[in-house]
């Protein structure tokens, strides 16, 4: 079903995997000369995927350009550094999903099927004169779209009919976008090769990581700067403190919220002594329970925006939750502004 | 003495009953959790081979409420961190404390701990009189308020079949023994869905999210939300709807969405490590049995008659005050400070709800 310059355009399929097994080329001999194009593709993979997050879609030779895919996984398996893996692995998901929106939709569903197992089939319906060419099992759909944030992938704004959601075929390769994605960071977490001979390219990779990690991520200051709370927590914290009455829900989103500001099981103690129903054995038990230091041992975050809302604890909504998913990407991004007065 | 008491004739049921209890699908991997009578503690991560090893279980320490993990484990018997989860079951909880109906009013009631205030309904976060929050709520379980939740149940097994593709035989629909229904879905597909997806589950029956890209479906020949939203428009309800401004129209879809989504207990369905109400055991706050009820007989289905654990004897007993109700097709109460003698179910239900005491 798959040619050879599908092979090169959608390396990570089960069918490209097993072309290159049949190939009984060993990872181990790459460092000899003959196969340089390959390395040469692999790193130039990597190095496009960290310095423009695309890879490039043109290639002289399919073999190569299948060749490389495992290559450049094997040579990221070495390294430390997270954020460049997951910047690999979304590159090659974007780059396979401009290729699937001008594929054939028989070619989609064929990925989609052998390679990720999905419950899809052909749909052709039209709603509001858009086709909708394909319908995919809820569960399948749902594993991938709620990654993305907009509310046309939430399911409640989906037409969803005996278990298939209708998708558009721009929508399916979007949802395979996710799981390619995931398929590649599994790729490169378990990736057993032992790469030999080559540290003179995995020191070159680190170069490019250690420019993309130069954008340092913002570090939470000593102190608590309540005005750049969210005003969900805003709301909770003052119902606290104030001596009101809190939900199972609401403490437990306040708790974690504040200890993953960095605050002490001690102090946020404290905070809840203005409850009504303050128990401070319990509340402090609590408490270091959602801190890890007891029971599971599990660090908890607070629950994310969408969680609020379900909950219905998602309150006086501003311009900022509009661009944010998590209450304390919220805290981050109010925390720049606020210094920037 | 009072769970002494019910300890007893939950003794007496088990003995009789104990094989109503079915094997739960491949019981080796689930958790089981047992609250006891007079310590009043969940002995938990308990794990049976079959069957029969659960029924002597019970048997032995009878315990006021059973429970079984909605979860798959590897090794159920091991503290939470090394359980290793493989799936949970899909389930929901619908309950009537969590929807509003008019006879709480009628027979529920609250009473502040600090001043003594006794007000009427579901209690408030705050007493009305000294805005104290220790606040006991004292519920009743009536016909209206079951009937109710049976009506939400049928809203989500529509959602379930017409829109999730579920078979009637893939759903379980089980009385609690108290003031609702859980419903169990047994899918493969639904075993692996994590908590983020069990929740777009519930924001979809619930009716959460819907944003206005579903109003340019209703015009069509469409499935799910837009056409719930559709039906609703050719039942007049939206007449002229396309002369409205949009907020105007999003205000009256948003009344539309709220009459026809379910009323779930969310966290029920999101939690996958959850222990849920083993089916044919009693229910410790009414002494009536959980029980199972095939969804082609869920309309005509009375708990008041169908879940009467123990139907033979009859007790003495002073109901400090009580209702009216009906129970196994006999009317009873209201009563006030009086000494009665009752069937045993009736007497059993009083007491379990702390309304009355046995006398000896």
């Amino acid at each position: 079903m798959l040619t050879n310059i599908d092979l090169a355009k959608y390396p990570f399929t089960r069918e490209a995997a097993e072309y290159i097994e049949s190939l009984e080329l060993k990872i181990e001999e790459l460092a000899l000369a003959e196969f340089n194009s390959i390395i040469n593709r692999a790193e130039e993979r990597i190095k496009e995927a960290v310095m423009n997050f695309k890879i490039s879609k043109e290639w002289t030779s399919n073999d190569v350009e299948v060749l490389s895919f495992p290559t450049a996984i094997a040579l990221l398996s070495k390294i430390k550094d997270e954020k460049i893996k997951r910047r690999y692995a979304l590159s090659e998901a974007k780059r396979a999903y401009e290729f699937l929106i001008n594929d054939e939709e028989e070619k989609i569903i064929y990925i989609a099927r052998e390679t990720f197992k999905w419950k899809i089939d052909f749909a052709e319906a039209i709603f509001n004169s858009q086709l909708f060419a394909f319908k995919l099992y809820f569960s399948d759909y749902l594993r991938n779209a709620i990654k993305i944030k907009d509310a046309k992938w939430k399911l409640t704004n989906r037409i969803l009919k005996e278990g298939y959601v209708f998708i558009t075929k721009e929508e399916a390769a979007r949802l395979l976008e996710e799981e390619i994605q995931k398929k590649i960071l599994s790729k490169i977490e378990n990736s057993k090769i032992e790469v030999k001979n080559l540290e003179e390219r995995i020191k070159k990779i680190i170069c490019y990581s250690n420019k993309l990690s130069s954008t340092l991520s913002i570090e939470f200051p000593k102190k608590t700067v309540f005005s750049a709370f969210p005003p969900c927590i805003k709301k909770i914290y003052e119902m606290v403190t104030s001596g009101g009455h809190a939900s199972h829900m609401e403490r437990f989103t306040l708790t974690a919220f504040l200890l993953n500001l960095g605050l002490k099981p001690e102090d946020v103690t404290q905070i809840f002594k203005g409850i009504s129903d303050f128990d401070e054995e319990k509340t402090r038990y609590q408490i270091e329970h959602i801190s890890g230091a007891r029971g599971s041992g599990v660090k908890y975050s607070p629950p994310k925006c969408s969680t609020l809302k379900t909950y219905g604890l998602c309150v006086n909504q501003d311009e900022l939750c509009k661009k944010i998913k998590h209450p304390l990407t919220y805290y981050k991004k109010s925390l720049k502004l606020w210094r920037k007065k | 003495m009072i769970e002494e008491y019910i300890k007893k004739k939950f003794a007496e049921y088990y003995n009789l009953f104990s094989w109503r209890i079915i094997k739960p699908k491949e019981i080796d991997k689930r958790e089981f959790g047992f609250l006891l009578f007079k310590e009043k503690i969940m002995v938990r991560h308990k794990c049976f081979s079959n069957v029969n090893e659960l029924h002597n279980f019970i048997k032995t320490i009878v315990p006021s409420d059973v429970y079984y993990s909605s979860a798959y484990y590897l090794k159920p018997e091991e503290d939470m961190r090394k359980k290793e989860w493989l799936g949970a079951d899909l389930v929901f909880d619908i309950d009537a404390d969590h929807i509003e109906t008019l006879c709480k009013k009628e027979h529920d009631k609250w009473v502040c701990k600090n001043c003594g205030y006794i007000g009427e309904g579901a209690p408030p976060e705050a007493c009305l009189k000294c805005g104290g929050t220790k606040i006991q709520g004292e519920t009743w379980i009536c016909q209206k308020c079951l009937d109710k939740a049976k009506e939400e149940t049928l809203k989500l097994i529509d959602f379930l079949m017409r829109d999730f593709g579920f078979e009637k035989e893939d759903i379980e629909v089980c009385f609690t023994g108290h003031r609702g229904y859980h419903i169990h879905v047994d899918s493969k597909e639904a075993l692996q869905l994590t908590s983020d997806e069990r929740k777009e589950i519930i924001d979809y029956v619930m009716g959460i999210g819907v944003d206005s890209i579903m109003l340019n479906f209703i015009n069509e020949q469409a499935y799910g939300w837009a056409e719930r939203i559709a039906s609703a428009v050719k039942d007049n309800k939206l007449k002229n709807y396309l002369t409205l401004n949009k907020r105007k129209l999003m205000r009256r879809v948003e009344s539309i969405i709220k009459e026809k989504a379910v009323k779930v207990d969310a966290v029920v369905t999101m939690d996958i490590h959850r222990l849920i109400r083993l089916p044919e055991t009693l229910n410790g706050k009414t002494g009536l049995r959980a029980i199972k009820v095939e969804i082609n007989h869920l309309e005509e289905f009375n708990p008041f008659n169908e879940a009467v654990a123990l139907k033979n004897g009859e007790e003495k007993i002073y109901v400090k005050e009580a209702p009216k109700f009906t129970l196994d097709k006999r009317e009873f109460g209201p009563y006030k400070n009086v000494e009665v003698t009752l069937p045993a179910a009736a007497a059993l239900l009083l007491i379990c709800k702390g309304k009355a005491e046995p006398v000896i």
